[in-house]
């Protein structure tokens, strides 16, 4: 949505129906934190959905991307060589991830 | 029907560190009832503001230049801040400079362009987010504050000997009689209003030099055109 304040410039937004789905996902985000503590688990379909539209809100307040980074990550935890704040494994990463197993893999030889 | 999503996916997925974090600093962006505006582009140039801001070791100094007057503020920092980095002081100064600032009132809709000789401090608020939780922090108070305000903001790096000629580092150092603060004007320390052929007069005979064509004189245009 695009709104021009008349001698005060010109300015984007969203609708009102819009900017309270935001803020009510990004507080059933938080409000499962608080239930489950350390252990959060969330569910991923919801999460994803919930990403797409926080996606689509991003692109009217671009300040927000930064902090999608670990929605995002938090989506693609389940995959093998991530961190635990989700960033993908580098190179060195890998070598010490098989490094691991292959000591791992001759201790339970022995 | 197609299906184009991973089966192997799970049901849940452990959150990653930070995930509070992030979440809470976009709630903190949306905390009014009502959407925000976002300011894309300012009225005029006069609703264009430019600032500078520099921090030492002990102080801090900032200067911008509102309805064609200097403003400034300088001092030292208290205690609080002795274990600090000066990745951290900069940024506080210029997080202080854009609010006292806005203090004045009346920045709606205006585009403040701040330059600093930090590059830390330009990173972090262009990215959005810094591995530090304090500079992480400030920066979100300098996002928030656009959003809230609505201002937009760019950050500019500019080599620490153009902030000593502007002035600000000599305010944070308890100098009051350097660059702006002796009259001279702000925009001749950041000549963004000019173009490429203003700034350079050479840029014209050399384009010429190599883009003639059958004699023909070449048209520079203008924006107007």
């Amino acid at each position: 949505m695009v709104t021009v304040s008349e001698g005060r410039g010109l300015y984007v937004t969203c609708s009102q129906e819009k900017w309270d789905k935001t803020k009510g996902i990004l507080a059933q985000i938080l409000t499962t934190f608080s239930e489950k503590g350390g252990d959060w688990k969330l569910d991923r379909k919801t999460l994803e959905r919930d990403h797409g539209f926080l996606i689509h809100i991003s692109r009217i307040f671009p300040m927000m991307v930064p902090y999608l980074r670990r929605i995002h990550h938090t989506l693609e935890s389940w995959q093998l060589g991530r961190d635990d704040e989700g960033w993908k494994y580098n190179a060195t990463n890998w070598m010490q991830y098989l490094d691991g197993l292959e000591a791992d893999f001759d201790a339970s030889k022995k | 029907m197609f299906d184009n999503q991973d089966s192997s996916a799970p049901a849940t997925v452990l959150a990653v560190q930070g995930l509070e974090a992030d979440v809470r600093a976009l709630s903190d962006l949306f905390e009014k009832e009502t959407p925000q505006l976002r300011l894309v582009r300012g009225t005029a140039l006069m609703r264009a503001m430019y600032g500078f801001s520099d921090a030492s070791g002990s102080g801090f100094g900032a200067s911008w230049k509102k309805r064609g007057k200097i403003k400034y503020r300088f001092g030292l920092w208290g205690s609080d801040l002795d274990e600090s980095t000066s990745n951290h002081r900069e940024l506080r100064n210029l997080a202080d400079m854009v609010r006292c600032m806005e203090t004045g009132g009346d920045l709606k809709g205006t585009e403040v362009f701040i330059f600093t000789d930090n590059s830390t401090a330009e990173r972090a608020f262009l990215k959005g987010s810094s591995t530090s939780r304090i500079l992480h922090e400030l920066v979100l108070r300098l996002r928030k504050l656009e959003m809230n305000v609505g201002i937009k903001l760019y950050f500019i790096h500019v080599s620490g000997t153009r902030m000593i000629s502007q002035g600000s580092d000599g305010l944070s150092r308890g100098k009051l009689y350097e660059g702006v603060m002796r009259g001279e004007e702000m925009t001749s320390f950041i000549p963004l209003h000019l173009n490429a052929l203003e700034r350079s007069p050479e840029l014209r005979s050399w384009i010429e030099s190599w883009l003639v064509w059958n004699n023909r004189p070449l048209e520079f245009l203008e924006p107007i055109d």
